[in-house]
């Protein structure tokens, strides 16, 4: 904010710098909210495309921002791209995942069971068939990032179509403020970007949701606190580290010899369960530390929303 | 040794995928997402050339041309600018600012990585 005297006039102005460019229609505690949500979405989209894949597939957050819907299109991401749109229920609206075609090329190189060399993965658009088989690969993607959003604010995202021509989806009026999520996704030795394109209106009706949701979360939290910080913190939880469970009848048990192999219905990607009694409250994977067998957080499991 | 490219770029995506396609064809590249700072880190970093966008807050793209060709440490580092859209009276403002090139945005990473080699190459 800065104040100006203007000529001629006693009166001072409060002029606010404003840059048209960058409309923030998305305040600063959605977004914060919105980035660290969709930290938790790269970790389990990366889990689940490397089992699907069969091989690793990792996803980081790398960057947000808010521009006009045009310039988003047109600027942000590559002229050809495999723009991947997503219906939004219950209201109904569209956003995009975008996606460069040589990262679409290579995870259709793995669903056919190949992988492709540096050449074959700089192809700069996709046949119908490559478009099918790509849209149908995503759907793990999508159903992450709709297991993301339906805790935020109760959106599910449905693969509707695809296209390869950034410039030629049209969602929303070019000028509406538009909200980019860049991940970066690594495959392959090959890394590139994928965005997630959120206008404002397509999510308009729910997103005062997240800053209520955060609000009884911190309820929540802060009455938790409280109880931790009195005597409740300082008695001892025993927790274990689970790497899967099944149930067996007492003759197999009992014949079980060395050498034999019990086959867990949890999938190797999915890592171990860290839990309370037999309360499952952190996902982890497990590694070692100084030679002892260790587990790392990755995030924390979500409880039920009332 | 790799060439280094100091990249001005305002936005992160736009920063992170060039530098990504830079980084693939063998350049180093280090990004300032504020023109202001440019100068500041084009002497901290020693680049063998500047790639920057036109159209920036604070400072644009011209105006930071200019000012690296009126530093006496900076006078001979390269510098090549780039936009969404190009047109001539673009060109020639870049020219007089002292530029070593001009280049619309969405250029192919191989395509861009042998211009600013040429560009380095030539010299100012």
């Amino acid at each position: 904010m800065s104040e100006v005297k203007t000529l001629g006039s006693d009166r001072t102005h409060r002029l606010r710098e404003m840059d048209f460019r960058r409309p923030m229609k998305f305040t600063s505690e959605q977004l914060r909210q919105l980035v660290h949500a969709h930290e938790s979405f790269c970790r389990s989209a990366s889990m689940r495309l490397s089992a699907e894949l069969r091989t690793e597939f990792t996803m980081d957050m790398v960057a947000n921002d808010q521009l006009p819907y045009s310039a988003v299109m047109s600027e942000e991401v590559p002229p050809n791209s495999l723009v991947v749109i997503l219906r939004a229920e219950p209201v109904g609206t569209d956003v995009a995942l975008v996606i460069d075609i040589p990262t679409a090329l290579r995870v259709v190189a793995r669903v056919l069971g190949g992988q492709l060399t540096g050449e074959e993965g700089s192809a700069v658009s996709l046949t119908e068939l490559e478009m099918d088989i790509a849209l149908h690969s995503m759907t793990g993607l999508v159903d992450a990032l709709s297991a993301t959003w339906s805790d935020l604010c109760g959106l599910k995202f449905s693969i509707e179509d695809g296209e390869t021509s950034a410039v030629s989806v049209q969602l929303v009026p070019p000028s509406e403020p538009t909200l980019l999520l860049t991940f970066s996704a690594e495959m392959d030795g090959e890394l590139s970007l994928m965005t997630l394109v959120v206008p404002h209106r397509s999510v308009a009706p729910v997103i005062g949701e997240i800053s209520i949701n955060r609000l009884d979360d911190e309820d929540t939290e802060h009455v938790g606190a409280n109880a931790i910080n009195g005597p409740l913190g300082q008695a001892e939880v025993p927790i274990s580290a689970v790497v899967g469970s099944k149930t067996i009848e007492v003759t197999d048990l009992l014949a079980l010899r060395p050498g034999d192999i019990i086959r867990l219905p949890q999938r190797a990607a999915d890592g171990v369960q860290v839990c309370v009694g037999d309360q499952p409250v952190y996902q982890a994977q497990h590694g070692a530390v100084d030679g002892k067998v260790a587990v790392q957080i990755l995030e924390r499991r979500t409880h039920q929303r009332r | 040794m790799p060439e280094t490219v100091l990249l001005i770029e305002d936005s992160p995506t736009q920063a992170l995928r060039m530098r990504i396609g830079l980084e693939q064809k063998g350049l180093k590249v280090v990004i300032i997402n504020e023109s202001t700072k440019a100068l500041a880190a084009a002497k901290e970093n020693a680049p063998d050339v500047v790639l920057s966008d036109v159209r920036m807050p604070g400072m644009d793209g011209f105006d930071l041309c200019k000012a690296i060709r009126a530093e006496g440490d900076l006078a001979g580092l390269p510098v090549v600018l780039t936009s969404a859209t190009v047109n001539p009276s673009d060109e020639a403002k870049a020219q007089e600012a002292g530029g070593q090139g001009f280049v619309e945005k969405g250029l192919d990473a191989g395509a861009l990585a042998a211009l600013l080699r040429d560009v380095i190459a030539k010299g100012v």
